[in-house]
Protein backbone atom coordinates (compact mmCIF):
# COMPACT_ATOMS: atom_id res chain seq x y z
CA UNK A 1 0.00 0.00 0.00
CA UNK A 2 1.22 3.45 -0.72
CA UNK A 3 2.17 6.14 1.21
CA UNK A 4 -0.84 7.99 -0.07
CA UNK A 5 -3.48 5.18 0.43
CA UNK A 6 -6.09 4.99 2.43
CA UNK A 7 -8.57 2.51 4.36
CA UNK A 8 -11.28 4.57 4.95
CA UNK A 9 -13.45 7.25 3.96
CA UNK A 10 -14.51 9.64 6.90
CA UNK A 11 -17.52 11.63 7.64
CA UNK A 12 -17.52 13.90 10.16
CA UNK A 13 -20.44 15.21 12.68
CA UNK A 14 -21.56 18.88 14.01
CA UNK A 15 -19.09 19.72 16.90
CA UNK A 16 -16.58 16.68 15.99
CA UNK A 17 -12.53 17.81 16.70
CA UNK A 18 -10.39 16.72 14.01
CA UNK A 19 -7.56 15.19 14.16
CA UNK A 20 -4.35 15.97 11.51
CA UNK A 21 -4.68 12.50 10.17
CA UNK A 22 -8.07 13.43 9.90
CA UNK A 23 -7.29 16.51 7.92
CA UNK A 24 -4.94 14.72 5.75
CA UNK A 25 -6.80 12.17 4.65
CA UNK A 26 -9.88 14.81 3.87
CA UNK A 27 -7.73 16.79 2.19
CA UNK A 28 -6.16 13.99 -0.37
CA UNK A 29 -8.49 14.89 -3.09
CA UNK A 30 -9.17 11.32 -4.59
CA UNK A 31 -8.93 8.95 -2.31
CA UNK A 32 -6.45 6.55 -3.02
CA UNK A 33 -6.53 2.54 -2.38
CA UNK A 34 -4.69 -0.48 -2.51
CA UNK A 35 -6.75 -2.31 -5.22
CA UNK A 36 -10.88 -2.76 -5.29
CA UNK A 37 -11.10 -4.46 -2.15
CA UNK A 38 -10.28 -1.42 0.28
CA UNK A 39 -12.09 0.68 -2.21
CA UNK A 40 -14.93 -0.93 -1.41
CA UNK A 41 -14.17 -1.74 2.57
CA UNK A 42 -13.62 1.92 2.91
CA UNK A 43 -17.31 3.08 2.41
CA UNK A 44 -20.71 2.56 4.72
CA UNK A 45 -18.30 1.59 8.06
CA UNK A 46 -18.61 3.47 11.34
CA UNK A 47 -17.41 6.70 10.73
CA UNK A 48 -17.38 6.31 7.01
CA UNK A 49 -19.23 7.99 3.86
CA UNK A 50 -21.89 6.21 2.29
CA UNK A 51 -20.86 5.63 -0.87
CA UNK A 52 -23.11 7.27 -3.51
CA UNK A 53 -23.02 8.49 -7.04
CA UNK A 54 -20.00 11.16 -7.97
CA UNK A 55 -17.97 9.24 -5.63
CA UNK A 56 -14.03 8.88 -7.01
CA UNK A 57 -11.22 6.40 -6.19
CA UNK A 58 -7.93 5.71 -7.26
CA UNK A 59 -6.53 2.22 -7.40
CA UNK A 60 -2.99 1.51 -7.06
CA UNK A 61 -3.08 -2.32 -8.02
CA UNK A 62 -4.50 -1.30 -11.93
CA UNK A 63 -3.30 2.77 -11.77
CA UNK A 64 -6.77 3.71 -12.72
CA UNK A 65 -8.71 6.25 -11.54
CA UNK A 66 -12.79 5.30 -11.12
CA UNK A 67 -15.70 7.16 -10.32
CA UNK A 68 -19.20 5.83 -9.42
CA UNK A 69 -22.40 6.18 -11.05
CA UNK A 70 -24.88 5.02 -8.66
CA UNK A 71 -24.75 1.27 -9.10
CA UNK A 72 -21.41 0.10 -10.40
CA UNK A 73 -17.41 1.83 -10.87
CA UNK A 74 -16.51 3.04 -13.91
CA UNK A 75 -13.46 3.96 -15.24
CA UNK A 76 -12.86 7.88 -15.61
CA UNK A 77 -11.35 9.01 -19.09
CA UNK A 78 -12.65 6.14 -20.69
CA UNK A 79 -14.16 7.41 -24.33
CA UNK A 80 -14.49 4.68 -26.81
CA UNK A 81 -11.68 2.95 -27.17
CA UNK A 82 -9.50 2.20 -24.40
CA UNK A 83 -5.80 0.65 -24.15
CA UNK A 84 -5.72 -2.11 -22.08
CA UNK A 85 -2.16 -4.11 -22.84
CA UNK A 86 0.35 -4.78 -25.15
CA UNK A 87 2.52 -8.15 -25.08
CA UNK A 88 5.71 -8.97 -26.64
CA UNK A 89 6.07 -12.54 -26.83
CA UNK A 90 9.58 -14.31 -28.10
CA UNK A 91 9.95 -17.94 -29.61
CA UNK A 92 6.15 -18.77 -28.33
CA UNK A 93 3.89 -22.01 -29.62
CA UNK A 94 1.45 -20.96 -26.75
CA UNK A 95 0.06 -17.21 -26.26
CA UNK A 96 -2.52 -16.46 -24.08
CA UNK A 97 -3.54 -13.16 -22.28
CA UNK A 98 -2.97 -12.12 -19.04
CA UNK A 99 -6.14 -13.51 -16.52
CA UNK A 100 -9.03 -10.98 -16.14
CA UNK A 101 -8.36 -8.85 -19.29
CA UNK A 102 -11.58 -9.24 -20.77
CA UNK A 103 -13.60 -8.08 -17.86
CA UNK A 104 -17.53 -6.62 -17.22
CA UNK A 105 -15.57 -3.43 -18.15
CA UNK A 106 -16.37 -3.50 -22.25
CA UNK A 107 -18.38 -5.47 -24.19
CA UNK A 108 -16.72 -5.24 -27.17
CA UNK A 109 -12.70 -5.17 -27.44
CA UNK A 110 -10.36 -4.94 -30.42
CA UNK A 111 -6.96 -7.23 -30.78
CA UNK A 112 -4.17 -6.35 -33.17
CA UNK A 113 -1.86 -9.15 -33.44
CA UNK A 114 1.50 -9.28 -35.10
CA UNK A 115 4.01 -12.09 -35.44
CA UNK A 116 6.46 -13.94 -37.69
CA UNK A 117 7.42 -17.30 -37.62
CA UNK A 118 11.20 -18.17 -35.84
CA UNK A 119 11.85 -20.51 -38.66
CA UNK A 120 8.77 -21.72 -40.76
CA UNK A 121 5.42 -21.03 -40.79
CA UNK A 122 2.55 -23.80 -39.47
CA UNK A 123 -1.52 -24.21 -38.52
CA UNK A 124 -2.57 -21.08 -36.35
CA UNK A 125 -5.59 -21.36 -34.11
CA UNK A 126 -7.63 -19.50 -32.04
CA UNK A 127 -9.63 -20.19 -28.58
CA UNK A 128 -11.39 -18.44 -25.89
CA UNK A 129 -10.18 -18.46 -22.60
CA UNK A 130 -11.34 -18.07 -18.86
CA UNK A 131 -8.94 -17.77 -15.97
CA UNK A 132 -8.82 -21.62 -16.01
CA UNK A 133 -7.96 -22.29 -19.53
CA UNK A 134 -8.27 -22.50 -22.67
CA UNK A 135 -11.82 -23.44 -23.85
CA UNK A 136 -11.31 -26.63 -25.97
CA UNK A 137 -15.05 -27.75 -26.20
CA UNK A 138 -15.58 -28.71 -30.33
CA UNK A 139 -18.09 -25.98 -31.05
CA UNK A 140 -15.72 -23.26 -32.74
CA UNK A 141 -17.64 -22.76 -35.94
CA UNK A 142 -16.65 -20.42 -39.00
CA UNK A 143 -14.26 -19.58 -41.49
CA UNK A 144 -11.92 -17.89 -43.05
CA UNK A 145 -11.76 -16.37 -46.66
CA UNK A 146 -9.10 -14.55 -49.40
CA UNK A 147 -7.31 -14.19 -52.39
CA UNK A 148 -3.00 -14.07 -53.23
CA UNK A 149 -1.75 -11.98 -55.50
CA UNK A 150 -2.20 -13.84 -58.22
CA UNK A 151 -6.21 -13.87 -57.03
CA UNK A 152 -6.07 -17.72 -56.01
CA UNK A 153 -8.61 -18.03 -53.31
CA UNK A 154 -8.06 -19.13 -49.81
CA UNK A 155 -10.15 -20.59 -47.60
CA UNK A 156 -10.55 -22.72 -44.81
CA UNK A 157 -13.72 -23.58 -42.23
CA UNK A 158 -14.36 -24.46 -38.48
CA UNK A 159 -16.69 -26.85 -37.93
CA UNK A 160 -17.01 -27.76 -34.53
CA UNK A 161 -13.83 -27.71 -34.15
CA UNK A 162 -11.74 -27.77 -30.89
CA UNK A 163 -10.51 -24.16 -31.98
CA UNK A 164 -10.72 -21.81 -34.55
CA UNK A 165 -8.89 -22.54 -37.46
CA UNK A 166 -6.90 -19.08 -38.66
CA UNK A 167 -4.74 -21.24 -41.63
CA UNK A 168 -1.25 -21.00 -41.73
CA UNK A 169 1.62 -18.74 -40.32
CA UNK A 170 4.23 -18.31 -43.60
CA UNK A 171 7.27 -16.37 -43.87
CA UNK A 172 6.91 -13.44 -41.94
CA UNK A 173 4.61 -10.08 -41.83
CA UNK A 174 1.68 -12.42 -40.65
CA UNK A 175 -1.40 -10.01 -38.75
CA UNK A 176 -4.78 -9.81 -37.30
CA UNK A 177 -6.89 -7.05 -36.75
CA UNK A 178 -9.63 -8.86 -34.96
CA UNK A 179 -13.04 -7.77 -33.09
CA UNK A 180 -14.30 -9.89 -29.99
CA UNK A 181 -18.18 -9.39 -29.51
CA UNK A 182 -19.61 -10.02 -25.59
CA UNK A 183 -16.65 -12.17 -24.46
CA UNK A 184 -17.49 -11.74 -20.78
CA UNK A 185 -21.06 -11.30 -20.61
CA UNK A 186 -22.11 -14.60 -20.88
CA UNK A 187 -25.65 -13.56 -22.21
CA UNK A 188 -24.91 -14.98 -26.13
CA UNK A 189 -22.03 -16.44 -27.43
CA UNK A 190 -19.28 -14.92 -28.33
CA UNK A 191 -18.49 -14.12 -31.79
CA UNK A 192 -15.75 -12.70 -34.07
CA UNK A 193 -14.53 -11.07 -37.15
CA UNK A 194 -11.62 -9.58 -38.48
CA UNK A 195 -9.31 -9.35 -41.07
CA UNK A 196 -5.64 -10.43 -41.82
CA UNK A 197 -2.63 -10.65 -43.86
CA UNK A 198 0.52 -13.16 -44.40
CA UNK A 199 3.78 -11.96 -46.55
CA UNK A 200 3.99 -15.62 -48.34
CA UNK A 201 5.29 -15.42 -51.64
CA UNK A 202 1.87 -15.03 -52.67
CA UNK A 203 1.22 -12.26 -50.04
CA UNK A 204 -2.22 -13.23 -48.96
CA UNK A 205 -4.67 -11.29 -47.43
CA UNK A 206 -7.88 -12.18 -46.05
CA UNK A 207 -11.03 -12.01 -43.87
CA UNK A 208 -12.92 -14.43 -41.46
CA UNK A 209 -15.28 -14.69 -38.59
CA UNK A 210 -16.41 -17.17 -36.38
CA UNK A 211 -18.01 -18.04 -32.48
CA UNK A 212 -18.13 -20.02 -29.99
CA UNK A 213 -21.06 -22.12 -29.81
CA UNK A 214 -20.96 -22.09 -25.70
CA UNK A 215 -22.04 -19.26 -23.80
CA UNK A 216 -18.97 -18.97 -21.59
CA UNK A 217 -17.41 -15.64 -19.57
CA UNK A 218 -14.15 -15.79 -21.45
CA UNK A 219 -11.42 -13.41 -19.86
CA UNK A 220 -8.79 -13.47 -23.20
CA UNK A 221 -8.33 -15.64 -26.04
CA UNK A 222 -5.62 -17.97 -26.67
CA UNK A 223 -3.43 -18.58 -29.95
CA UNK A 224 -1.33 -21.47 -30.62
CA UNK A 225 1.41 -22.21 -33.36
CA UNK A 226 2.56 -25.07 -34.47
CA UNK A 227 6.14 -23.90 -34.80
CA UNK A 228 7.12 -20.84 -32.38
CA UNK A 229 6.37 -17.43 -32.94
CA UNK A 230 7.93 -13.88 -32.38
CA UNK A 231 5.70 -10.96 -32.23
CA UNK A 232 3.49 -8.91 -29.69
CA UNK A 233 -0.56 -8.40 -29.45
CA UNK A 234 -2.68 -5.32 -27.99
CA UNK A 235 -5.80 -5.17 -26.68
CA UNK A 236 -8.26 -2.54 -26.72
CA UNK A 237 -12.04 -2.11 -24.60
CA UNK A 238 -14.52 -0.61 -26.60
CA UNK A 239 -16.38 1.78 -24.30
CA UNK A 240 -19.98 2.94 -25.77
CA UNK A 241 -18.95 6.79 -24.55
CA UNK B 1 12.05 -30.91 -23.83
CA UNK B 2 9.04 -28.54 -21.83
CA UNK B 3 6.35 -27.57 -23.84
CA UNK B 4 6.07 -23.78 -22.56
CA UNK B 5 2.87 -21.63 -22.51
CA UNK B 6 3.34 -17.41 -22.16
CA UNK B 7 -0.05 -16.26 -20.34
CA UNK B 8 0.49 -12.44 -20.11
CA UNK B 9 3.90 -11.60 -19.64
CA UNK B 10 4.44 -14.38 -17.57
CA UNK B 11 6.01 -17.96 -19.40
CA UNK B 12 5.94 -21.01 -17.67
CA UNK B 13 5.44 -24.66 -18.24
CA UNK B 14 2.43 -26.16 -19.67
CA UNK B 15 0.58 -28.67 -17.60
CA UNK B 16 -0.03 -32.22 -18.82
CA UNK B 17 -3.74 -31.06 -19.71
CA UNK B 18 -2.47 -28.67 -21.29
CA UNK B 19 0.22 -30.33 -23.79
CA UNK B 20 -2.61 -32.71 -24.53
CA UNK B 21 -4.92 -30.30 -25.64
CA UNK B 22 -2.20 -27.83 -27.45
CA UNK B 23 -1.33 -30.76 -29.57
CA UNK B 24 -4.82 -32.40 -29.67
CA UNK B 25 -5.75 -28.85 -31.46
CA UNK B 26 -2.81 -28.21 -33.71
CA UNK B 27 -3.25 -31.84 -35.02
CA UNK B 28 -6.81 -31.18 -35.60
CA UNK B 29 -6.13 -28.09 -37.33
CA UNK B 30 -3.51 -29.35 -39.51
CA UNK B 31 -5.74 -32.11 -40.40
CA UNK B 32 -8.86 -29.63 -41.41
CA UNK B 33 -6.31 -28.06 -43.80
CA UNK B 34 -6.02 -31.16 -45.64
CA UNK B 35 -9.32 -32.26 -45.76
CA UNK B 36 -9.99 -28.54 -47.17
CA UNK B 37 -6.91 -28.67 -49.91
CA UNK B 38 -7.93 -32.44 -50.83
CA UNK B 39 -11.62 -30.98 -51.34
CA UNK B 40 -10.91 -28.29 -53.36
CA UNK B 41 -8.45 -30.41 -55.16
CA UNK B 42 -11.13 -32.69 -56.00
CA UNK B 43 -13.41 -30.03 -56.90
CA UNK B 44 -11.19 -28.94 -59.46
CA UNK B 45 -11.14 -32.30 -60.68
CA UNK B 46 -14.82 -32.83 -61.17
CA UNK B 47 -15.06 -29.28 -62.85
CA UNK B 48 -12.52 -30.52 -65.46
CA UNK B 49 -14.49 -33.55 -66.19
CA UNK B 50 -17.28 -31.18 -67.11
CA UNK B 51 -15.29 -28.95 -69.58
CA UNK B 52 -13.49 -31.63 -70.98
CA UNK B 53 -16.95 -33.56 -72.10
CA UNK B 54 -18.48 -30.25 -73.08
CA UNK B 55 -14.85 -29.33 -75.24
CA UNK B 56 -14.55 -26.18 -73.49
CA UNK B 57 -11.65 -24.19 -71.48
CA UNK B 58 -12.24 -22.63 -68.22
CA UNK B 59 -12.14 -19.40 -69.30
CA UNK B 60 -14.66 -19.96 -72.08
CA UNK B 61 -16.93 -21.71 -69.08
CA UNK B 62 -16.53 -18.59 -67.27
CA UNK B 63 -17.62 -16.08 -69.99
CA UNK B 64 -20.58 -18.49 -70.85
CA UNK B 65 -21.56 -18.52 -67.19
CA UNK B 66 -21.04 -14.75 -66.04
Amino acid sequence: MGANATTFVPAYVAGEVLTAADLTVTNSGIPVFADSTARDNSFGGTGEKTLAEGQYAYLESTNATQFYDGAAWQPVGASGITFLAAVTFTSQTTVAFANSLFSASYRNYKVYLECDPDSTGGSWTMQLRTNAGAQSAASYIGGLVGGSLSGTAVAIGSNNLTSFNLGTTTTDNNNIALTVFNPFANDRRCTWSGTMYNNATDDRGGAFGGTYQTAVAATGLQFNFANAVTGTYRVYGLADA
Amino acid sequence: MTQKIQVGDTVRDMTEEEIALYSATIAEAELNKQQHEAAAIAKAAARQIVLDKLGLTADEAAALLG
